[in-house]
């Protein structure tokens, strides 16, 4: 007969053999431990608190459903953020069908753009204490497109290479370089504006 | 790829290690360039502490409620569904099958009669709810999804909403 | 002194007796009804808004409020409207809350109650045990993210 676990002190392998075994439990385990993170991760990309709930709860529901296939080649965690990414980018490509792309947004994708801002000079960020920085930084990334904002997030903060990126959101490698560097530079300007901005 | 990209990837790791070489000697002799790389890294390095901090406005219960409704459902629906995708084959255990489902239905039949619909609600075909119990807070709770708010007994006067978000 | 049994009758009589026994406590504690029951439902809005002006809208109470607070997102709890009355076995009571609203409660054997509550001609139901202490909460989403809340207690 199988062991029974202690749910809320099992590493999360135990939990998640069990959970592949059908205990629910166990599942209910897991998502109490990386809801949060999973949320977050929705939310930062979606910037709608209403959508960040109804896709993290998704990707719970679809974890369960692929819990077999789930070898382990990664952490439980990062499989798990895989896949709120996927709703994410496929939610946020239904909504950017059915609306008008603005001018700016237009002038990213022709590309070039970013050639013509001017390069800045001093470090936007020095000085500013961690929260303050975060603040700005969450600020600036709300004023990007999705794209950028999500090729961002994706290598800055999931540490995918580009291979990687252009896998999940389907498109070439080139595309992920030209949306990264034009989303950082887009970023260096922000942030500079914000700092003016205080200063004045 | 543009030598701009070229300084990223290099940033990035992304490069060989002659192409890195070709582009460090590039920055050297190229203030241009030297000034991009700069600000390319300044950005990076300002992103690395700026990942968002929040934390699920939902309770534990409540937002694993709706979450383990929604897998029930799933699984139903997969159940209903997988009679059309089986192979011929198994018509040899539909008597077998046919015997099981019987008794399965008479242990649920039994099952729910000494539940006696406790903890259960019953709710309108075309609504979504949820249910759960707070142990903290001592409260058994049903919650409806209706984005709407056609089922919501707080009239508009109470809301002070204008006449055209009815 | 010897306590043991001496006949196979008493043995039964014992075994009688404390089945009898049993029965009496499990009525006494799980299976009794209440001659009445004091019911209470309180109509609750949730909303992020700090200072509603909406009409009728009262304070909630602070209890009330946490307890909604500590399960829910919304960072506002107000009372829209209460009502209170007796149930009993023989006497269903219902309890107006809004004019498109009532909440119906329905003594059944076991100690169970059930609750009904029946807005803009849709109903809820649900069977509520009443030996906990445990408040009953019917709630739903509303327009422009805000909720509503019945809470519905019993003693």
């Amino acid at each position: 007969m199988a062991k029974a676990i202690d749910h809320k002190t099992a590493p999360d392998v135990k939990l998640v053999a069990a959970s592949q075994a059908g205990n629910m439990q166990a599942f209910e385990e897991l998502v109490a431990r990386h809801r949060d993170k999973i949320y977050a991760r929705a939310f930062s990309m979606m910037r709608n608190e209403e959508e960040a709930i109804d896709l993290s709860q998704e990707a719970w529901v679809k974890a369960w459903q692929r819990l077999k296939q789930f070898q382990g080649d990664s952490s439980f965690a990062t499989w798990m953020t895989r896949i709120v990414i996927n709703l994410c980018l496929d939610q946020l490509r239904r909504q950017k069908r059915t609306r008008a792309e603005s001018i700016e947004q237009l002038d990213e994708e022709l590309g070039g753009v970013e050639r013509q801002m001017p390069i800045i000079a001093t470090n936007p960020s020095q000085g500013l204490e961690r929260s303050e920085l975060r603040k700005r930084i969450d600020k600036a990334m709300n004023q990007l497109s999705y794209e950028h904002r999500t090729v961002l997030i994706l290598h800055e903060f999931e540490e995918m290479e580009y291979k990687q990126i252009a896998k999940v959101m389907n498109c070439s490698i080139g595309t992920v370089m030209s949306r990264l560097f034009y989303a950082r530079r887009r970023l260096a300007s922000l942030l500079q504006s914000l700092k003016k901005e205080q200063q004045s | 790829m543009s030598t701009e990209l070229k300084l990223q990837a290099r940033l990035d790791g992304e490069l060989d290690a002659r192409e890195a070489r070709e582009i460090d000697a590039l920055v050297e002799q190229n203030a241009q360039q030297a000034a991009l790389m700069q600000e390319l890294s300044w950005t990076k390095a300002a992103i690395a502490a700026g990942d968002v901090e929040v934390a699920l406005p939902e309770t534990r219960e409540f937002y694993w409620s709706k979450i383990a409704r929604a897998i029930e459902a799933e699984e139903r629906k997969a159940a209903t569904a997988a009679p059309a995708e089986r192979s011929g084959w198994l018509k040899f255990f539909y008597p077998a099958t046919g015997l099981a489902a019987m008794a399965a239905v008479m242990f649920v039949i039994s099952g729910s009669r000494s539940n006696d619909g406790v903890d259960t609600e019953s709710v309108p075909e075309d609504m979504n709810a949820v249910s759960f119990r707070s142990e903290a807070e001592k409260m058994s709770v049903v919650y409806v999804a209706d984005e709407y708010g056609s089922f919501s007994p707080v009239g508009q006067e109470v809301k002070n909403e204008p006449e055209a978000d009815k | 002194m010897n306590l043991k049994p001496t006949s196979n009758l008493s043995r039964w009589q014992i075994l009688v007796l404390l089945l009898g026994l049993g029965w009496g406590f499990y009525q006494c504690t799980y299976a009794s009804v209440p001659a009445e029951t004091r019911v209470q439902a309180v109509l609750v809005w949730g909303t992020n808004e700090t200072q509603p002006t909406g009409k009728g809208l009262k304070e909630l109470d602070t209890k009330l409020r946490e307890r909604l607070a500590n399960i829910f997102k919304w960072r506002n709890y107000l009372e829209v409207s209460r009502n209170n009355g007796n149930v009993t076995t023989s006497k269903p009571q219902t309890l107006k809350l809004s004019e498109d609203c009532v909440v119906e409660v329905k003594i059944l054997p076991e100690n169970l109650a059930e609750v009904k509550f029946i807005s803009k001609g849709k109903t809820i139901a649900r069977r509520h045990p009443l030996g906990k202490t445990e408040a009953l909460v019917l709630g739903g989403d509303d327009k422009n993210n805000t909720a509503w809340f019945v809470v519905v207690s019993f003693n």
